[in-house]
């Protein structure tokens, strides 16, 4: 546990503790002066922080567990994981005060009834009524996302959560203007300092809180979890969704892979033959890349409509119709991608139905109802 | 002694102290046995007598798909060294490559070589029965292998996925995924002679080549119409086997 407490080190300069016969009293006060300075100041992390006298910076930390199975969890060593930030980060994640107008908050287009995505919508609005151009994407087991975005423009969540604030489509705010809001709010000013030893608000704090809640969004309850658990049953039509989900009849399995029902890569499935949005291209300026975007979770699903980056899929209905006869060909596509010449792998009807069945049972109410991840001011 | 002398003495006993004292003391955590022979193993891919360049549909197979690679990823394990008098000395280690991934093209074994003479080498293409076991690599790239076990059970030995030219001038993918296909052990038993001789304290590095037309010809000349959604299909998995034993050769030793 990191601990700070000026009251530690008390060090008391006194002649009548170096009797040292050989050395003059002089000599003794100056080392001692320079050696109170090197233990004071050289072995320690110190924060910098306005702290009235006697108050200690003691933050508890927060034990977060990773579901068996899961991939290690890996926390930046800048943003070590407390109790107090992870309920900043779920006041700020609530609080519309990030945004110019006090209208929107991250939750407003990432929404818990959702699986923390936009309600519904096919693009978010703005504070201004500006309308995006991809989906909201769902903020789910998010500390095993290396990459951030449809695009993966951004490496971590604390450089995802810099982005939608400033962003003149989305919560249009200066950072500089954000900071100064919090820092003469009647409470964000301390909470701040229990979180971080700083009542000095900045956008690094701010984010670094939002983080360390977006990292305890952990959903490993399903009906399928508690199926891998022995705790549930699959239907029959369940259970022929599961074969067609993880073999190659369906061929799902290999993007949205592992427990966490994703690749975290980048995937041209076959949407366009022409590209309007070019995705990770736009990134990495690679031709190779274009039409290139990133695999979502399926854990949820259920719950995330419209689908696709651009959400032109209404219903779980029409994406897997296009998965099964509307394919397109274009130069990169992925080679993943089976019968690309048929239009996909030609699933029946009801092998689609059995499928969606299966995409049903990744549907993780506890996740969506936990009160630990619920709008802190309702319940107030 | 004067007193400005001990007053500069004291001084750099404390910056000598403040220089060294926060940092982590490792000196206990070296290995200070004798190592053996610094042997690694670098894996070359190409495609007949060309380097492999990804994405470029440039290359012909025996039966004459022209095709191109896209991704390139395999296990290999229980690197054996083996002597004249059938002694052996087992890597007991499984590594993953990754064409794309410079890292990973090279397999440095964690334990120590021990020097002498050896006359030729063995590994395994893909996994161990005993290596091929669910969860064993819960982090990724590794854990991106997971074959279902609707399909069988452990990792992907391969994925060796691209597109080839159709009539008409369109494109249709492949995918050649091998693995325990329903449970089968399809893994590959890969003999090289490979004449060696180290001496304590010498550094190897072994360079393998795998040439990837191979998988699709002898004994087998496949289509790659045929290579897809193969993970299921023991007969293509038995092809690939087949074909899998000479894919590699013995490239260089340096």
């Amino acid at each position: 546990m990191f601990t700070f407490s000026k009251n530690k080190s008390k060090i008391i300069i006194s002649e009548k503790l170096v009797p040292l016969s050989r050395w003059s009293s002089k000599f003794v006060k100056w080392a001692l002066c320079v050696a109170l300075f090197l233990v004071l100041f050289s072995c320690k992390e110190e924060p910098d922080l306005a702290e009235p006298p006697g108050e200690t910076w003691d933050p508890q930390p927060f034990e977060l567990i990773a579901p068996d199975g899961f991939p290690t969890l890996e926390i930046p060593a800048d943003n070590p994981m407390t109790v107090e930030g992870v309920e900043l980060g779920r006041m700020l994640f609530y609080d519309p005060i990030l945004s110019a107008d006090n209208s929107q908050s991250c939750a407003s287009c990432h929404a818990p009834d959702f699986s923390f995505t936009d309600n519904g919508r096919q693009f978010s609005i703005g504070i201004d009524g500006s309308v995006g151009t991809r989906n909201s994407m769902a903020v789910i087991n998010a500390g095993w996302m290396p990459s951030l975005f449809w695009d993966g423009r951004r490496s971590s969540l604390e450089d995802q959560a810099l982005e939608p604030v400033p962003n003149p489509i989305e919560m249009h705010q200066s950072w500089a203007d954000a900071a100064a809001k919090l820092s003469v709010h009647e409470e964000y000013p301390d909470l701040f300092f229990k979180a971080f030893g700083s009542r000095e608000i900045d956008s690094t704090l701010v984010v670094k809180a939002i983080s360390q809640f977006e990292r305890t969004l952990i959903s490993s309850n399903s009906k399928w979890d508690r199926y891998l658990r022995g705790e549930a049953q699959l239907t029959q039509s369940e259970s022929k969704g599961f074969e067609i989900f993880f073999t190659e009849k369906g061929d799902c399995f290999h993007c949205h892979a592992t427990i966490l029902f994703t690749d975290n890569l980048f995937h041209n499935n076959g949407l366009d033959s022409v590209f309007t949005d070019k995705g990770l291209f736009d990134v990495t300026g690679n031709s190779l890349d274009l039409g290139k975007f990133k695999t979502p979770t399926l854990r949820n699903i259920e719950l995330t409509a419209p689908y696709m980056h651009d959400g032109r899929f209404s219903t779980l209905g029409e994406v897997v119709d296009f998965y099964s006869h509307h394919v397109t060909y274009s130069e990169t596509i992925d080679p993943l991608m089976k019968k690309v010449q048929q239009g996909g792998v030609q699933l029946t009807d009801d092998e689609k139905f059995h499928l969606i069945s299966f995409l049903k049972t990744l549907t993780d109410t506890t996740f969506v109802n936990n009160p630990d991840y619920a709008n802190p001011f309702d319940q107030e | 002694m004067n007193t400005k002398s001990l007053k500069i003495l004291f001084a750099l006993f404390l910056a000598f102290s403040l220089l060294t004292g926060c940092d982590k003391d490792d000196d206990d955590n070296q290995d200070n046995s004798p190592k053996d022979v610094s042997l690694k193993f670098y894996f070359n891919h190409r495609i007949g007598n060309a380097q492999l360049l990804f994405d470029s549909v440039a290359y012909q197979n025996d039966f004459g798909n022209v095709y191109g690679v896209s991704t390139l990823k395999y296990f290999v394990s229980d690197f054996t060294l083996h002597k004249d008098d059938g002694s052996t000395y087992l890597i007991d280690e499984a590594h993953y490559v990754d064409g794309r991934d410079n890292a990973t093209r090279t397999f440095t074994p964690s334990g120590k070589i021990p020097a002498g003479t050896y006359n030729s080498l063995t590994f395994v293409f893909g996994l161990t029965e005993e290596k091929n076991v669910d969860g064993t690599y819960p982090d990724p790239p590794e854990n991106q292998m997971e074959w279902p076990p609707a399909m069988g059970h452990g990792y992907h030995y391969m994925k060796l996925e691209g597109k080839f030219e159709m009539n008409g001038g369109s494109y249709e993918n492949f995918q050649a995924h091998t693995g325990a296909s329903m449970n089968n052990p399809y893994f590959i038993e890969v003999e090289l002679p490979m004449p060696l001789v180290v001496a304590a304290g010498d550094e190897k590095i072994v360079s393998l080549r795998m040439d990837i037309n191979k998988w699709w010809s002898s004994p087998n000349e496949l289509d790659l119409n045929e290579v897809s959604g193969i993970m299921g299909n023991p007969a293509m998995q038995e092809k690939l086997k087949a074909n899998g034993a000479d894919v590699f050769s013995l490239e260089s030793i340096e």
